[in-house]
């Protein structure tokens, strides 16, 4: 270490070569934890419970299809029709053996396909915030297992049937999940005050501890809402609650019941679970190649750490020779070139930790990705350095067999 | 100080083998000032690379300021260096990123002297070359015999015992290399040994004793008129007159 001075002034003097390292190794450590932490809460978001009770819960679809692209059987009407259609699938559904609870719903929760409204205390104001979208029956609360904090849950009186997607004749009271409450009223008064939900007028009647919203990525998966009613469409959508049969068992015999009782309907069954991991899953996919992407990254910073330290090695050769000559040993020339590349790795990792934070910023706003935390940077440093020093080491140890009378020999 | 006896050195390419030194014998003792010429390939800079330690002989022993060198590793080779030893080059060798005063420091620090210790040795050897005023200049702000200058500057900065020059002349003008000679010269009259290489006929000349070398081998040595045994050397004793 008694050269580092000097190692660093030279470094300064060949700030062209050295600065190419050091933007390599900075965009490394960037693109790497920011990789990372997109990873991790992927990885979070898949085993993280949600609020709802996801073990035994299916998820049913079943949509109505005309190949002429009527909304119903002709003749008859379409409303009357698609209201008779769901009753009979909520009675047969129920009627599985180990069915405990059915639900009618809109979409399901964390499958990245359930409508989003703007939440505002005001109709003017400025700030709203983007909230899942549920239209449940009475039912819905207790098949999806949410916790009810306070106010009170639908009564059948509140459920009526409609085609109009956003139920605008449908009971003007809401439930909201707590984050969705803390949001519009952060003084905890939220019970009983009324809030606009895009076009409508709501009263929250009810505050549950948690309500999950469209995809378990998005950074206001909290935000959540559900109005009575139940929305007499072709497609349908139902949440099934089992209890004491297997949750494979019961989407089998769901499937079963409704083919037989609709052969033209396009049936589609799967558990809670499955649903999540499935939206999970292009996220995942994603993860996967911006792993391949960072092993790319980290193999060509490698490659350029071991190109710098040969590249350096080569011009430096009577240097080399010189400093071996005048007393230098083969260790002190080792070291030499370690350190050198351990102050560049090092600048490059000062730099890469500000671009790190800098992309996270971009990311986090942007994309609603994960936040870098100092756990994850630190790792990313030790890796880094550990690959500059092991790239550098084999055109280290080839320097420290530069024979000392290169110093004389060349001219 | 330096004692070589039946030194032989080859240097073998896939095809040829080409003998760089034959049976060289020579002593060269504490404060002498030896000038080694002889026309190019003779085998000159061979001869000073093994005095310097830079290469190991094929055969014969090698005894440095007492010590049997031949059988001493790398790291004791390179520890010898830099603690007994002050080399000058023709081409000056500075290493043109550090400073001047970097560059004499070099030695030092790699010999692990402390901070001020060596700062102060290093403005002393570069008060003794007259050049105190370029301490943060770098080697290609200076002329050549500036350059030059500073390379004896760094070969003293260390109080070596023995200096070896391979023609520190040899890229300066003839005013220059007078400078140089004359700088040598009051090294060596402080009481340091030096072996140098030179071409300039006439600077060789000047030299207290003169070794010719030719096809390897030691043509003539002006010390064999006078031989004279350093009696303190515990090799001095074995040594048969021939060898000196």
């Amino acid at each position: 270490m008694n050269e580092f001075p000097v190692i660093l002034r030279t470094l300064l003097r060949n700030r062209a070569a050295a600065l190419l390292t050091i933007f390599q190794v900075a965009l490394t450590l960037a693109v790497l934890v920011n990789v990372f932490a997109s990873s991790d809460g992927y990885r979070a978001a898949v085993g993280q419970p949600m609020g709802i009770a996801e073990s035994g819960l299916a998820a049913v679809s079943s949509e109505w299809i005309d190949i002429e692209g009527s909304r119903a059987p002709e003749g008859t009407d379409a409303d009357a029709f698609h209201k008779d259609r769901i009753q009979r699938d909520l009675e047969l559904l129920r009627g599985i053996p180990g069915v405990q609870q059915v639900s009618v719903t809109n979409g399901f929760p964390l499958s990245d396909a359930v409508p989003v409204r703007q939440m505002r205390i005001k109709r003017d104001d400025e700030t709203s915030f983007a909230s899942t979208f549920y239209v449940g029956d009475a039912e819905f609360v207790r098949t999806l297992g949410l916790e009810l904090l306070a106010g009170r849950d639908f009564s059948n009186d509140e459920i009526r049937w409609s085609a109009d997607p956003n139920l605008s004749e449908g009971a003007p009271v809401a439930i909201v999940s707590q984050a969705l409450a803390d949001k519009l009223f952060p003084k905890g008064d939220a019970l009983n005050q009324q809030v606009h939900a895009g076009d409508r007028l709501l009263t929250i009647v009810g505050i549950v501890k948690r309500l999950p919203g469209l995809h378990p990525l998005w950074s206001n998966v909290e935000l959540s809402y559900v109005v009575p009613g139940v929305r007499a469409q072709p497609l349908s959508r139902y949440l099934v609650r089992s209890e004491g049969v297997a949750i494979d068992e019961i989407v089998a015999a769901a499937e079963t019941a409704l083919y037989t009782a609709h052969p033209q309907a396009l049936i589609t069954v799967d558990t809670q679970a499955e649903i999540k991991t499935r939206t999970l899953s292009v996220a995942m996919s994603t993860v996967a190649v911006l792993g391949f992407v960072c092993a790319l990254l980290l193999l060509v910073t490698a490659l350029g750490c071991y190109g710098q330290t040969t590249f350096t090695v080569t011009k430096r050769t009577r240097e080399i020779g010189i400093r071996r000559a005048i007393g230098s040993t083969k260790s002190q020339i080792v070291s030499y070139f370690l350190i050198e590349n351990w102050l560049m790795t090092s600048a490059g990792i000062v730099v890469g930790v500000l671009l790190t934070y800098v992309l996270n910023i971009v990311l986090v706003q942007g994309l609603g990705a994960t936040k870098v935390t100092p756990g994850m940077i630190v790792p990313g440093v030790l890796f880094l350095w550990l690959l500059g020093l092991t790239s550098a080491l084999v055109p280290a140890l080839r320097a420290s067999f530069i024979a000392p009378a290169t110093a004389t020999r060349t001219a | 100080m330096l004692l070589m006896s039946q030194i032989t050195k080859s240097y073998t390419t896939s095809t040829v083998e080409t003998r760089a030194l034959s049976s060289i014998d020579l002593h060269v003792r504490q404060g002498e000032f030896v000038a080694l010429s002889g026309p190019s390939g003779s085998g000159k800079t061979t001869l000073l690379n093994i005095a310097g330690l830079l290469e190991p002989t094929d055969s014969g022993s090698y005894h440095l300021d007492g010590r049997d060198v031949s059988s001493l590793s790398d790291r004791q080779r390179s520890r010898l260096r830099s603690e007994l030893i002050g080399f000058i080059f023709q081409g000056f060798n500075l290493l043109p990123d550090l400073s001047v005063l970097d560059n004499i420091e070099l030695p030092l620090r790699l010999r692990g002297v402390k901070s001020a210790e060596r700062r102060a040795r290093s403005t002393k050897a570069l008060a003794t070359v007259g050049l105190s005023n370029r301490a943060s200049h770098h080697p290609a702000q200076l002329s050549g015999g500036q350059q030059q200058r500073i390379a004896i500057a760094r070969a003293i900065a260390g109080d070596p015992k023995l200096i070896l020059a391979d023609e520190p002349t040899g890229n300066l003008d003839s005013a220059m290399s007078e400078q140089i000679m004359e700088l040598l010269r009051e090294i060596n009259r402080a009481g340091t040994t030096i072996v140098m290489v030179s071409h300039d006929v006439e600077h060789a000349r000047r030299a207290a004793r003169r070794v010719v070398i030719r096809d390897g081998r030691i043509q003539n040595d002006s010390a064999r008129a006078v031989p004279a045994i350093d009696v303190a050397h515990p090799m001095a004793t074995a040594m048969p007159l021939a060898m000196t």
